[in-house]
């Protein structure tokens, strides 16, 4: 059995190899013979949304290409509504429950997705390795699989309710130069970002579903509650962290809660705040800029996330069938090695690895410190040499995800609770 | 330097002037500082005042959203709206005002980013208000709940029995079910009402799911849309909460943040500028202090340095002057050690002092010269007197020049004009000829001096009268060539052959300049020739004519400075010319005088070493239709013969020749030149003439006429060849005349235009005349003149015996009356003898005076005409004929011969 899947699996890759040529003697414009070049409408956020990935893709594919960032609320709104509106969808694992219940999209079949095979086993089983720990929440592994009944499930069934490509783990990022002096013997805890040595100089994204965790993380690594599980959080247990949150607000403990990349990193600069939520690319920008943040690889575990690439459920014929050579073509290997410059993963990593260099691949993916200095996408020495990324590698870190960041039960209520905090 | 008292005060008051601008900008600086602080404090206020009213604003948008959240009321969109608004003009004041960049906003932006969050504010309220507006035309209009349709449709079910009763009631539970969690989601929205809502819908389909019944299948529709429209509802009220709850709570929590940290900001901000202020105005006015303090001590200073180092000083040194003024003896002056002004005074006063000393002194010493200034004055007045008196005696002396120098010159003028009566060779009388002219000229000389004078004083006059250009050449180079001789100067006169023989002008001005002119030539000119060329040229209606005499030498020359000078009067080119040339230097002064006085014009261009050129341009009057002076010259005749080495003939005489024959050379002579009707031969000098000579005169005797052109000779070597050759003979110099009778000769023709040379001589006259003369000579002169005329005279002495005589013996036809004379003038005698009833004697008045006021004034008293002396035969003919009868004897010419 293992033997004749290896087999099968080798197989496949000649297959696609040669695919890949036959693409290549036709001057890699599949979709130019005869008609109009098909158009895929592209909703989603700035974080796969970037204009070298349009243009590469537009370019290897022959297919009109037209993005349609927007704010993760915003976008998630428009797709559940109006299905018609897109063609694929680009977000986080948290908004597949709404989508999928409001039937804005439709199962993609994964043997259309040429590299199936190959996306590694933490969307397939949730365990990048054998010993990880499967992150609290909605871990992607769970809602990946439509289930015969129409009910998303970790039951493999050939269909699947999102492409798994881009994700990662987040935690929160701090300044080292302004790391008191006795946490520096200390491991890096999500504590610190409800330490009262950090008071005043403390922001959070402002989004329920991954804020939310950074507190409660915070909070239960503080010791100042336990949850039963922080992928649900109750209301009961919602009240009790709320009411310390705002306490806490009110003692101006935090500064600000961003709501964009740039603006959590203009609160860094600006030395509004010297630890809060971040995202990876906040944290290269960062570094490029000079400034020491460290994104903390915490004792308790990361908060993970995991991207989606939904085909909406009005999308068929040509575009449809673009649509799947666009999500082909994100699996093919460049478009994993752009991103993985910004810190993310790609789900089948092998197949980017020969488009970095071999210093790239060991910092980002396997955790080592760099020989050289390595640019991020924007051109500007984003790793300096020696750097280790934090957390260690791709399998250590996501072996240690804590929780995915999730549309809990409580989301609506949880929904109110920020809003008292937020305006306490 | 600073000794001067001047500079130290210009010093001190230097100072004070810069305290004061110093003051005064200082004062000014702190006005400005002090206004510019009070108006930051006043903006800082406003701008204080409107970041609170920002916050206030912000709180109230917030609530509104609360308020339309909850009751979804119009008047909180329009409240909102409003805010909106005043927030957005108040962020505009914010950034206009007028310390905004004393905020530094754009450090980290905050305005930009409260604009942005604003932005996103508004947009995301609008989000809320559609979708507020979306879920109540999903639950109001559209029917939200089916309920009731779904109760009638299984009560039908029931009573078709198209299901069991158990099933029916499963679904009755079912759809209670999908209402009871419809609406807990709509009361209080969660995930978990969802979730049993869906569950329930998930159980009635599959119940449904294979019905055929269109009860059944109706329901199930009903369902399914039920289910749609529950979905989007959820949808709207999780993005609606999302958006309220968190990202507009996000961006009112960011905007007040941003809002109290521009409050701190501009607090800061008023703090500071309040502080710079009164720091500032600390300082304005401890500067001001210092100043002031500063300013009061130069100006104390500067008052106790005037007292003692001027005012003190000044007052000693006055009080001196008062002393010494008042005439006290002072024997210490005060400060005369010090250097500046006051040690000048003092010094001055010293000065005074000593000088009041010198001034008694002085005082004596001056009345002693007063008293000899007035002696000197008594004989300087006496001086002047003498002076006066001299200038008178010479002005005398001047006016009786004339009188005494032309009455022996008369003399001169006179003997020979009567020896030229007398037969004599021709050479001898060209002599007297030429002796004669001298004459003439030198009384032109003398002329001359009073010309000067006259022109000078305005009063020469110029006459009109038509002349002969033949007699003015004559003349001219009579004179010219004497002179040239004297010096072996070749002299040469080229004519222009159209040139008007009459003229109508002055003619002894005329010949005045070209004498001058040539005679100054001569004088200057060592060697080489004298070039005297005479063109005109006439105007149209031809009765006036252009001279332009040109007077060229190859003498000594000037340089530009000399040229400058010479027509000075009393000037010669340089002062040793005088010593070298003699001259009165009145020569070329004159001719230009007189040039300008004809409307003429003179040109001089000269070199030094290179020979001198005079052009005077003269306009002249002419009498209508002449012929030119050259222009019936005969041709040479058909086959003439022209020898010449070197062309001494003019060519625009040769041209009149009309010769068509080919120029030989000398040499050719020897050879057999055949016979042609004449020969015209031109030889440069007497040893060629003598060497061809013989050759000539074979010719001669052949028959030919042959005529002989030579350059110009010494007189002898002249003699020499009229004695040696008697054929026509031209030398240079020579008139138009001249050479019209030496072509005449050549070619055997008669010239008709020739003026007869003696056609007064034999006119005798009959009278008998008293001559009023007190002058010896001018007596035996007259008489001369007189009795060659055939007339008989006496003598009277003076104009009494003149009276005298004629009371006692009127026996006399006409009287001759010289005007000064002793004991009785002309004047009165004439005046005495008309009186005495002599009313119709001609009375002819001799004077030396040539001005025409004499003539007018004689007239004026009786005398019937007038004469200038000296008097020439001519002249005195042509007068005593129009009064006397004449008697055509040339016996009696005869007889008066045989009495000389």
């Amino acid at each position: 059995m293992l033997m004749t899947k290896k087999k099968n699996s080798q197989t496949r890759r000649t297959l696609l190899k040669g695919t890949l040529a036959s693409w290549l003697t036709a001057g890699m414009v599949p979709f130019a013979i005869g008609k109009e070049k098909p158009l895929v409408r592209v909703l989603g956020t700035h974080v796969t949304l970037q204009e070298p990935l349009r243009k590469q893709a537009m370019e290897d594919l022959g297919i009109q290409l037209a993005y349609s960032p927007g704010g993760s609320a915003a976008v998630l709104q428009k797709a559940a509504i109006n299905p018609a509106g897109f063609d694929l969808y680009e977000q986080w694992s948290n908004s597949i429950n709404v989508l999928w219940r409001s039937d804005a999209i439709q199962p993609i079949d994964t043997s259309r997705i040429s590299y199936w095979d190959e996306i590694n086993s933490l969307t397939k089983t949730g365990k990048i390795t054998p010993s990880a720990k499967i992150g609290a929440g909605d871990a992607p592994h769970k809602i990946i699989n439509v289930g015969k009944n129409g009910k998303l499930g970790s039951a493999f069934t050939g269909q699947i309710s999102f492409l798994p490509y881009v994700h990662n783990v987040d935690s929160f990022g701090y300044d080292t130069s302004a790391l008191p002096q006795d946490l520096k013997s200390q491991s890096e805890s999500w504590g610190w970002l409800l330490d009262s040595r950090f008071s005043g100089k403390v922001a959070i994204v402002n989004d329920p579903t991954i804020g939310l965790f950074d507190l409660a993380l915070a909070a239960q690594a503080k010791g100042f509650m336990t949850f039963n599980d922080i992928g649900a959080i109750t209301r009961r247990e919602l009240d009790e962290l709320f009411s310390l949150l705002i306490e806490l607000k009110q003692l101006q403990h935090f500064s600000g809660f961003w709501t964009s990349v740039p603006e959590s990193v203009q609160f860094m600069l600006s030395n509004r705040v010297e630890i809060e939520s971040m995202f990876s690319p906040a944290v290269s920008q960062l570094n490029g800029d000079n400034i020491p943040v460290r994104f903390a690889a915490p004792k308790e575990g990361y908060r993970g996330w995991h991207g989606v690439m939904c085909l909406s459920s009005a999308t068929q014929g040509r575009a449809k069938d673009a649509a799947y050579e666009y999500m082909n073509w994100w699996l093919s290997g460049w478009p994993g090695a752009f991103i993985a410059r910004q810190g993310y993963y790609i789900s089948n990593p092998l197949r980017s690895k020969p488009y970095l260099s071999n210093a790239e691949w060991q910092y980002w993916y396997e955790g080592l410190p760099t020989q050289e200095a390595l640019k991020g996408p924007d051109g500007k020495v984003s790793v300096s040499i020696g750097q280790q990324r934090s957390g260690g590698s791709y399998e250590s870190r996501f072996n240690n995800v804590a929780v995915w960041n999730t549309v809990m039960p409580t989301y609506e209520y949880s929904l109110q609770k920020w809003y008292e905090f937020i305006t306490s | 330097m600073f000794h001067s008292i001047r500079l130290q005060l210009i010093l001190v008051l230097i100072v004070m002037v810069a305290l004061i601008l110093v003051q005064g900008f200082l004062g000014r600086a702190n006005e400005q500082v002090l206004t510019e602080g009070m108006n930051n404090t006043r903006q800082a206020v406003i701008d204080v005042g409107l970041v609170g009213e920002l916050e206030r604003d912000i709180l109230d948008l917030q609530r509104n959203v609360l308020i339309f959240k909850e009751t979804a009321s119009q008047s909180a969109v329009t409240r909102f709206e409003r805010l909106m608004i005043s927030i957005t003009d108040k962020i505009d004041s914010l950034e206009n005002s007028t310390l905004s960049s004393a905020y530094n906003y754009s450090d980290d932006d905050t305005l930009v980013r409260m604009r942005s969050h604003l932005v996103a504010y508004k947009e995301n309220f609008r989000q809320v208000v559609d979708a507020r507006h979306e879920r109540n035309q999903l639950i109001n209009v559209q029917g939200f709940f089916v309920l009731d349709e779904l109760n009638d449709l299984l009560a039908q079910a029931a009573e078709e029995t198209l299901l069991p009763e158990q099933a029916i009631t499963k679904l009755r539970l079912q759809t209670a079910k999908m209402e009871n969690m419809a609406l807990r989601y709509l009361n209080s929205p969660s995930q978990e009402a969802a979730n049993q809502f869906q569950d329930a819908v998930y159980e009635v389909q599959s119940m449904l799911q294979h019905e055929t019944n269109a009860t059944l299948q109706s329901m199930s529709q009903q369902v399914d849309a039920l289910n749609s429209r529950f979905l989007q509802l959820a949808q709207i009220t999780q993005n609606n909460l999302f958006l309220v709850n968190v990202v507009m709570a996000g961006s009112a929590n960011e905007f007040l943040f941003l809002s109290r940290e521009l409050a701190d900001l501009v607090n800061s901000q008023t703090n500071a500028v309040n502080r710079k202020t009164q720091k500032a105005a600390q300082e304005a006015r401890l500067n001001g202090e210092i100043y002031s303090v500063i300013a009061i001590v130069l100006a104390m200073a500067f008052a106790i340095f005037t007292v003692k180092r001027i005012l003190g000083p000044i007052r000693s040194i006055t009080d001196v002057f008062n002393r010494l003024a008042d005439g006290d003896d002072v024997e210490v002056l005060p400060e005369l050690r010090r250097k500046d002004e006051i040690g000048k005074l003092a010094r001055a006063a010293s000065v005074f002092k000593e000088k009041n000393a010198q001034t008694k002194k002085l005082l004596e010493e001056a009345q002693t010269l007063n008293r000899q200034q007035e002696k000197l004055n008594s004989e300087l007045a006496e001086s002047k007197l003498k002076a006066e008196r001299a200038t008178a005696s010479k002005s005398m002396f001047l006016a009786n020049m004339s009188h005494e120098i032309r009455t022996p010159l008369n003399g001169i003028i006179g003997l020979m004009e009567l020896a030229h009566q007398q037969p004599m060779s021709a050479m001898l009388k060209d002599y007297l000829d030429k002796a004669s002219y001298s004459s003439q000229i030198l009384l032109n000389v003398i002329n001359d001096i009073l010309d000067f004078s006259k022109i000078e004083a305005g009063k020469l006059e110029l006459e009109k009268v038509s002349f002969s250009v033949h007699s003015i050449l004559d003349n001219l180079l009579a004179v010219t060539s004497l002179r040239a001789q004297e010096k072996n100067l070749s002299v040469r006169l080229v004519v222009d052959p159209s040139l008007p023989p009459r003229l109508i002008g002055d003619p002894l001005r005329l010949s005045q300049i070209l004498m001058n002119l040539c005679t100054n030539a001569v004088k200057f000119t060592q060697q080489g020739e004298i070039t005297i060329d005479i063109k005109s040229l006439l105007n149209q209606k031809g009765d006036n004519v252009v001279l332009r005499i040109e007077v060229l030498d190859t003498g000594i020359g000037m340089t530009q400075g000399q040229i400058d000078r010479i027509f000075q009067p009393f000037t010669q080119a340089d002062g040793s010319t005088n010593r070298k040339f003699g001259g009165s230097g009145l020569g070329l002064t004159i001719v230009k005088q007189l040039t300008e006085l004809m409307s003429g014009k003179l040109r001089v261009s000269s070199k030094p070493d290179d020979g001198t050129t005079f052009v005077v341009t003269l306009p002249m009057g002419v009498t209508l239709g002449q012929k030119g002076i050259l222009a019936s010259t005969p041709s040479l005749p058909q086959g003439s013969a022209y020898f010449s080495d070197k062309a001494l003939l003019p060519p625009q005489y040769m041209a009149l020749l009309n010769s068509k024959a080919v120029c030989q050379p000398l040499e050719a002579l020897k050879k057999d030149v055949g016979v042609p009707p004449a020969i015209l031969v031109e030889i440069p000098t007497y040893s060629i003439f003598k060497a061809l000579l013989p050759t000539l005169t074979v010719y001669e005797r052949q028959g030919c006429v042959v005529g002989i052109v030579m350059e110009t000779q010494t007189g002898q070597l002249q003699e020499k060849v009229f004695n040696q050759w008697h054929g026509p003979v031209l030398l240079h110099p020579f008139t138009p005349s001249q050479f019209k009778r030496f072509v005449h000769r050549l070619t055997g023709t008669v010239d008709s235009d020739a003026i007869p040379e003696v056609a007064e001589s034999s006119t005798m006259l009959d009278g008998h005349i008293l001559l009023v003369e007190d002058n010896n000579i001018n007596q035996v002169v007259t008489g001369e003149m007189l009795s060659s005329l055939g007339l008989t005279f006496d003598i009277a002495e003076d104009g009494l015996q003149a009276v005298t005589k004629l009371t006692n013996a009127p026996v006399y036809d006409l009287v001759l009356m010289d005007v000064q004379m002793p004991v009785m003038d002309g004047y009165e005698a004439t005046k005495q003898i008309r009186n005495k009833g002599f009313s119709d004697l001609p009375i002819i008045g001799l004077s030396a005076n040539a001005m025409k006021e004499d003539r007018l004034q004689a007239l004026d008293l009786g005398m019937t005409d007038y004469l200038t002396k000296p008097l020439k035969r001519g002249a005195l003919a042509a007068m005593l004929r129009r009064f006397l009868s004449t008697e055509v004897n040339m016996h009696a010419i005869q007889t008066v011969r045989k009495i000389e």
